[in-house]
């Protein structure tokens, strides 16, 4: 390559240094962290709950009561439109690369997800792994809440979620499982429940705060727990699960990664054994019997023994063998709860129709499954083992119980 | 290859026509020593360092004679005692036992009487003046019409130190100095081979500046060898060489191109291992540098230590290098390119402090990084040339100093502070300075580009950077041998640093069919003691 | 005239795997997806084997011919006129294909990344660098490809790795659901995909070993199979079929979702760094292969002064189309027709090939 094609080329890539206008820099210190948005809706109109982060007040350490983050709404017949409506009074452009949680109002819920979630799918900056959750009442009571630990409550809520594991109370949803779960057939979606309290619902208020605080002021909420499961039809919210239906459900879709189940010690009535739960595993078969469809399903699942609050140890093995029936009769009541929930709202939330859709492609495409779910017989066959004794055998037991 | 020639004809085609000029003219010595005397008088006019002496040898019939010497450039002690002693007393003394004729009595005087090792006959008057000129003694007689060239060269030179440039922890502490001859010698005393070649020339019209080759016979590719002398033959005629870097820049394949073709080093254990690899090594008389040719990329980011340190050791210390090259090379660019382009990528936490560290910051981030990097060059340049205790202060004083300020007036922000030392010190990490100059001026382009195009635009810069170095050659060898083309073989010396006993394989500049020897085939000594143990 | 006989095999295989694997891919599972839903892993897999007799013919004719493109022995093969006629078919595919992966990648490169940058600019810089290339020599591009193409492989297995906690094998099910015709439709676009080895038959004499060919590119071949069908899996097992159907980029969405540990997410900015070297390699070798045939086409002397037109007509050309929905309709064209090219010329040349003596003695091989 001769030397003057060399400059011409040269010339040419420095031509487009000096054209260029720098189009998509944006210097991150001129763009608002938008860290938690919120759906909900007012009247016809789409309220946008954009909590954004303020690194200014960050950098400080957190000193001060103000939280570091702003909470700016927006209002629009779209939630694009709405969306575009925060611009108006942010002077910085929001930014979701970096938003944590998505928080949908239980009305808009109820509505339809389909008009909200299209525009999640397609945003460049947002990320197909955002949680999103389902507020209990108002999206904006959630983001507005002031939570301890961490200053910013978008964060809170998102590392709430992948903390979930301790109780297995909710399910995790990504925008990508929602989305999933949106378009595939013989699956109905669910959303985790979050729910602002007040702190007094869990401890008993002390007395002679009462009079402290001037009656009529509203304080913001401390508490946000996340507890429960929305169950949708299509894309509508139609009802609630609570904690232990959850659970049942986790069960089915082989989602419980944690959380206790209590038993009674069977060789002592009245004491109770805690079991914590280890791993999960479920394995779902459709069968076709005369025509008709039923599902097993099998779980199997293992446990720690952590705490057995009686007198008598465990350790024989007939009483483990007992133990062991119980716990996995507890966890069929659960899984059977969430079946009758399913049914009775005639939505295949757990996903069975996948199964049938797998194993009888040439029957699924002859039948309605929305219309069959709720007829179907479903078998529960549970498993439980149990691993170890956590640290010690025997409890604790003083000298007038013990045997001689 | 033939247009390189060409280019380097090119190069050279200017001196060329001064010499023709100054040859045309070969004085012959003439039989009368006043006449020779005379002309080389009226050379040297106005030359106050140049020394005649006149005297006379023998008493019977004595015949004239001069010495010529440069004063301060010849050992005065051997002039003294080894020719003017022996010429004139000792000569005097001794009798030959034949009768003499004229032509005789010459041969005699020069094989009998002088009692210096080295001597030359000489035919020209031309001769006389550059053996004279570089340090030797000319003994001129009259009635002959030759002259002889006596090695006397001894002049004051700094003696053998530690290089500077090249500091080693573990390794001689030797380095190369200023004369030719004392470097050969470091490089003969390290390696007592008869095929060790050492071929001497001069080049430069007027400096006639002592440039040495060598080589290893029978390592070296011969090809390389021929292209070394084609490239000097090619610069015969420049007027000066003062230093090696004057020759790197006649002889090198690309001289437009930022990285350096050709590794100059002080150190002579790095030349005897770069010898014994098969390369040919480019001395010159004056500069404590000396030449390696050809030359890879991956040689700048080698120390002669990694060889003598421990296996783990230095390929960890290697790595170290690596990461500190792509530090110097591309940090600021790529914190360029995230911090205004994607934003999306930096944990949430970290992202919302440097956004509130930048807050007031009027610059945009790359005029920020630019502002720093350049104070930071500033710095550098400064440093080099101040005294070293001062120098160092300087660094001090420049980075906490100017720096903490910097971040306090809200110029800029203390992560862009960190970015920029980490740059310094990566940069750092290069063993050699050559190759860092380039690697630290690359960075600029590349922060326009990240500035411009985000991550893209980083890219598209170290696409840029490839592209050119594969398409660099050092006397015919691929620059970035052996990793592109690839030589599996031979990344054992580069991602890692094999142990020694397993890096037998030839490396690419050997002559293609020379196979190691035997004795090259090492064992570690453990392994020697086990197989002994079987056989026991 | 570029000197022949300098590149090795290792270097021609990672050059094919990187066109095999390249830009194409970007589009390839959404693409199968819409013709046969779950049950492209096994029109992949079938058009992969029956590629390989396509790699037999390019090697048989290639080899029949040792030093020459098929730009050159094909008039020798099939008179004047056919012959001419059918290298310029190949040339021009060539260049079709450097313009559509220039525009597929930067289509990507705009919706992804850089939205607001005008999609000349992105595209003048590549070609750019792009020409500084060609106009080297394929000697380079070889070494350029031998040394990024490890690290990009090991990266893009590193992204499927990545993935894996994504995905769900009941995603992937029911298979072997697909009616014969798409199934056929389906085979022809993954032939026509696989069909981009043949710039081998371009590549050819610039080899220092051409007998080490036929197995290395075998094993090219397999390799980028392989590769396919993970990221056609990969993008089903993680999305659905609906959703991947849905997708513009479904690779680079799955791409998207790698997290790195706990703290670095969104590394795709990264992985499109990594889709720029690709993209370089891909347009760099077709370019070359265009630049030189049509060189050997017209029988020019310089090779050097052709790259600058030939530079500028394919960027003009990629810049053609007016948006993504055309790149992709030009760009079906390919997927239903390009195997009449890619698969009936090397099989036509090869039978009339049957009838001709051959150069094997006359041209002694560097």
């Amino acid at each position: 390559m001769s030397a003057t094609h060399k400059k011409l080329l040269l010339l040419l890539f420095i031509s487009i240094i000096f054209l260029s206008g720098c189009w998509d820099r944006k210097e991150i210190n001129q763009i608002g962290f938008a860290v938690g948005l919120g759906i909900d809706k007012d009247g016809d109109n789409y309220q946008i709950i954009t909590q954004m982060a303020l690194p200014s007040l960050l950098e400080g350490g957190g000193g001060g009561d103000e939280p570091p983050v702003w909470v700016v709404g927006g209002k629009g017949r779209t939630v694009f439109e709405a969306i575009r409506d925060v611009n108006t009074r942010s002077a910085r452009r929001p930014f979701w690369g970096h938003l944590n949680v998505i928080v949908i109002g239980e009305e808009v819920a109820k509505d339809g997800l389909i008009p909200v979630i299209d525009l999640l799918s397609r945003g460049q900056e947002l990320r197909r792994s955002n949680y999103i959750v389902i507020a209990q009442g108002k999206a904006r009571d959630i983001l507005e809440a002031q939570p301890k630990l961490e200053s910013i409550n978008a964060i809170f809520i998102s590392q709430l979620i992948e903390n979930r594991t301790g109780q297995s109370v909710a399910p995790a949803v990504t925008i990508n499982d929602l989305l999933i779960t949106l378009s595939s057939s013989g699956i109905e979606s669910v959303l985790p429940r979050i729910s602002a309290l007040e702190q007094e619902s869990f401890l008993p208020p002390k007395k002679e705060e009462g009079g402290d605080s001037p009656e009529g002021e509203e304080k913001p909420k401390e508490i946000l727990e996340l507890r429960g499961t929305g169950i949708f039809k299509n894309d509508k919210l139609i009802d609630w699960m609570d904690e232990e239906t959850t659970r049942g459900y986790l069960w089915v879709r082989g989602q419980v990664r944690g959380g206790i189940i209590v038993v009674e010690n069977p060789s002592e009535p009245g004491a109770n054994i805690s079991l914590e739960i280890k791993s999960n595993k479920s394995k779902i078969t459709p069968r076709v019997e005369n025509g008709k469809i039923a599902i097993d399903i099998n779980i199997s699942s293992t446990f720690n023994l952590v705490e057995n609050a009686g007198f008598v140890s465990v350790e024989s093995k007939a009483t483990m063998q007992d133990l062991r029936q119980r716990a996995s009769e507890a966890i069929r009541k659960e899984v059977n709860k969430a079946i009758k929930k399913a049914q009775e709202n005639k939505t295949d939330i757990l996903g069975l129709g996948e199964h049938v859709r797998v194993q009888y492609p040439g029957m699924w495409r002859e039948i309605q499954w929305s219309e069959l779910f709720h007829t179907v017989e479903i078998r529960v066959n549970t498993e439980a083992v149990i691993q170890e004794a956590a640290m010690t055998l025997k409890p604790v037991t003083p000298p007038s119980q013990r045997s001689k | 290859m033939v247009k390189k020639t060409n280019k380097l004809t090119k190069r050279t085609q200017l001196s060329k026509k001064n010499k023709e000029e100054i040859k045309a003219d070969v004085q012959p010595i003439s039989t009368d020593l006043q006449v020779n005397l005379d002309n080389i008088k009226e050379v040297f006019t106005k030359c106050s360092d140049i020394v005649f002496r006149e005297f006379l040898i023998g008493y019977q019939a004595p015949v004239k004679a001069a010495l010529i010497y440069v004063d301060g450039l010849t050992d005065k002690v051997a002039i003294h005692d080894y020719i003017l002693k022996s010429l004139t007393l000792e000569a005097r003394a001794s009798k030959p036992n034949i009768e003499l004729n004229l032509d005789d009595i010459y041969k005699w005087i020069e094989e009998s009487t002088i009692t210096v090792a080295e001597k030359k006959q000489v035919e020209n008057l031309d001769d006389v003046m550059s053996g004279f000129l570089s340090g030797d003694t000319a003994l001129l007689m009259d009635g002959w019409s030759k002259a002889l060239v006596i090695g006397t060269k001894g002049w004051a030179s700094r003696g053998i130190s530690e290089p500077d440039s090249e500091v080693v922890i573990r390794g001689p502490r030797e380095g190369f100095t200023e004369t030719v001859r004392i470097n050969t010698s470091m490089i003969r005393r390290r390696l007592h081979s008869n095929k060790l070649k050492i071929e001497g020339r001069k080049i430069g019209t007027y400096t006639q500046t002592d440039v040495v080759v060598l080589y290893m016979d029978g390592i070296v590719n011969p090809k390389i060898v021929k292209e070394v002398h084609k490239r000097l033959d090619g610069i015969n005629e420049v007027d000066s060489i003062l230093e090696t870097g004057c020759i790197e820049q006649y002889i090198e394949d690309h001289p437009y191109s930022p990285f350096p073709q050709i590794q100059y080093t002080e150190r002579p254990d790095k030349v005897v291992a770069y010898l014994l690899e098969g390369r040919v090594i480019i001395m010159v008389d004056g500069s404590p540098d000396c030449l390696i040719a050809p030359t890879v990329f991956i040689q700048f980011l080698q120390s002669p230590e990694d060889y003598y340190s421990r296996i783990l050791m230095s390929t960890v210390l290697r790595w170290i290098r690596f990461i500190g090259v792509f530090t110097a090379v591309t940090l600021p660019a790529l914190y360029i390119a995230i911090t205004t382009f994607h934003q999306e990528m930096i944990p949430t936490n970290l992202a919302l402090s440097i956004s509130g560290a930048r807050e007031g910051v009027p610059f945009p981030a790359l005029i920020e990084a630019l502002i720093m990097e350049i104070s930071l060059e500033l710095l550098r340049e400064a440093s080099v040339r101040l005294p070293g205790a001062i120098g160092s202060t300087l660094g001090i004083v420049g980075a906490l100093i100017v720096g903490q300020a910097a971040v306090e007036a809200k110029l800029v922000a203390p992560q862009m502070v960190i970015i920029v030392a980490l740059t310094a010190i990566g940069s750092f990490t290069v063993p050699s300075f050559a190759a860092s100059i380039p690697l630290r001026l690359i960075r600029f382009p590349l922060m326009i580009l990240g500035a411009i195009f985000g991550l893209y635009g980083v890219m598209l810069g170290w696409i840029g950077i490839l592209v050119h170095m594969i398409s660099l050659k050092s006397f015919g060898f691929p620059y970035l041998a052996p990793l592109a083309p690839l030589r599996i073989s031979e990344l054992k010396d580069v991602l890692i640093r094999a142990p020694r006993w397993q890096m037998m394989t030839a490396p690419q500049f050997r002559k293609p069919t020379e196979k190691p020897p035997k004795s090259f085939l090492r064992k570690p000594y453990v392994k020697n003691l086990k197989g002994a143990g079987k056989n026991d | 005239m570029i000197k022949r006989g300098t590149i090795s095999p290792r270097q021609v295989f990672f050059i094919l795997i990187m066109l095999l694997t390249g830009i194409y891919i970007l589009i390839l599972p959404r693409h199968l997806v819409t013709i046969v839903g779950t049950d492209g892993w096994l029109v992949l897999l079938v058009g992969g084997f029956v590629s390989s007799l396509m790699l037999f013919f390019i090697n048989k004719i290639s080899r029949k011919f040792p030093g020459k493109t098929v730009v050159e022995f094909a008039p020798v093969v099939m008179g004047l006129f056919l012959g001419k006629l059918l290298g310029g078919i190949l040339v021009v595919y060539y260049t079709f294909l450097a313009a559509v992966s220039l525009r597929i990648f930067a289509e990507m490169l705009k919706s992804v990344l850089l939205s607001d940058t005008p999609r000349w600019v992105v595209v003048v810089a590549l070609v750019a660098l792009i020409t500084w290339i060609v106009q080297n020599g394929l000697e380079d591009i070889a070494r350029f490809t031998e040394l990024l193409a490890p690290i990009i492989l090991l990266l893009l297995i590193a992204a499927f790795l990545g993935d894996v906690r994504y995905m769900e094998a009941i995603r992937l099910r029911p298979m072997f659901q697909s009616a014969a015709l798409p199934l056929l439709e389906g085979f022809l676009s993954s032939l026509s995909y696989f069909g981009i080895i043949i710039v081998l038959l371009m590549l050819y004499p610039y080899v220092n070993a051409p007998k080490k060919l036929t197995i290395t590119s075998l094993l090219a071949l397999a390799f980028a199979v392989l590769i396919t069908i993970g990221f056609f899996i990969g993008a089903v097992a993680t999305f659905g079929i609906y959703e991947t159907g849905r997708m513009a980029w479904p690779v680079i969405e799955l791409v998207k979702m790698v997290r790195v540990g706990e703290f670095l997410e969104r590394v795709e900015s990264l992985f499109l760094s990594v889709w720029l070297s690709i993209a370089f390699i891909n347009v760099s070798v077709l370019a070359f292969c265009s630049v030189s045939g049509w060189t050997q086409l017209i029988n020019a002397e310089n090779y050097r002064k052709l790259t600058y037109p030939i530079m500028l007509s394919l960027l003009l050309l990629s810049l053609w189309p007016r948006d993504l929905l055309d790149v992709l309709g030009l760009y079906s064209l390919n997927f239903t027709y390009g195997f009449l090219i890619t698969l009936i010329i090397p099989f036509f040349i090869f039978v009339v090939s049957q009838f001709h003596k051959g150069e094997k003695n006359d041209v002694s091989n560097p």
